[in-house]
């Protein structure tokens, strides 16, 4: 155990330093100096960081249904299944299909959602774009 | 370069893997400052959307065109899901700019999207770590409180999405 006052540090090998900046009646305020690769998060994040590496792993399967049954066949039932599933969840009767090209941008409504909160499409379609544009591109905010 | 810079805009499109050419427009491009945990390095990121898959919502990397999220809405998840400004911690409440001390409001003031995990033959999402996107200004953050468990829903054919117990 360390015991340290504001503007004193800790330091960890050669390369990282730990500042206590701060305190105040239930919070401390530490600065970090460590290497770019080091990544310094708080402890719940870490649980956090193994799911988004888990979510990546999502869209290289749906691509697999993209490129149709023979790429993967058992992979591909599971993931037209996951889009029916999808789309019955947000009230659909179509299942969710996988557009061939590109990404079409859209400032449209997004099904599901309730009027009285409208989502960022809303407010874009409203401020700026009287009609949801046809053309490919990303989604306007 | 300060954390509350955003990068030149360099490429005008990106070409995806998974989604094909996207045209890139700075003005759709969702900034997060610190980037995602596990991936602190993808501070800009293109929200993307297939007319034929909405409610979904693709989070495209623009840097690295092998990094992209499937999202959705949170509200299509759970329509009483709340987010209260004080449920976000001190840091990323400053890096999304919502220090005006009003409370945000979802739809309005803030996007709040969870990213898709699979989970066996289906796909889960954690509720307690939404993506927060400030509207008035376009920057995101993934927000984790402090103490907070993992909130999980998974998709299935009998309940649509339910918390797991």
């Amino acid at each position: 155990m360390l015991r340290r006052r504001p503007g004193e540090s800790i330091a960890i090998g050669a390369d990282i330093e730990i500042e206590v900046m701060e305190i105040s009646r239930t919070r401390v305020k530490l600065g970090v100096r460590a290497p770019r690769e080091i990544p310094v998060l708080r402890k719940e994040t870490l649980a956090v960081a193994a799911e988004n590496r888990q979510a990546l792993e999502l869209v290289s399967a749906f691509s697999t249904a993209h490129n149709g049954p023979s790429a993967c066949a058992s992979g591909t039932r599971g993931v037209a299944e996951t889009l029916r599933l999808l789309a019955a969840a947000a009230n659909q009767e179509k299942t969710l299909e996988f557009a061939p090209a590109a990404p079409i941008c859209f400032a449209g409504d997004i099904p599901g959602i309730p009027n009285e909160a409208p989502l960022a499409s809303d407010v874009s379609r409203n401020r700026e774009n009287p009609e949801p544009r046809q053309d490919a591109g990303p989604l306007s905010l | 370069m300060t954390a509350f810079e955003c990068p030149t805009i360099v490429s005008p499109t990106i070409v995806s893997p998974w989604l094909g050419e996207i045209r890139l427009d700075p003005e759709c491009e969702i900034y997060f400052p610190a980037g995602l945990p596990g991936f602190e390095e993808e501070r800009r990121m293109a929200p993307v959307e297939i007319p034929a898959q909405r409610p979904l919502l693709y989070l495209q990397s623009v840097e690295r065109a092998r990094v992209c999220f499937v999202a959705l809405p949170v509200y299509v998840i759970h329509p009483g899901f709340r987010l209260d400004i004080s449920d976000i911690p001190d840091d990323e409440r400053i890096l999304l700019g919502l220090t005006g001390g009003r409370e945000a409001v979802i739809g309005e003031d803030v996007l709040c999207v969870v990213l898709l995990m699979p989970s066996r033959d289906s796909v889960q999402v954690n509720l307690n770590a939404p993506i927060v996107v400030n509207l008035h200004n376009q920057r995101a953050a993934q927000i984790v409180r402090p103490g907070a468990t993992p909130d999980v829903w998974r998709l299935s054919a009998e309940n649509g999405w339910a918390p797991l117990c």
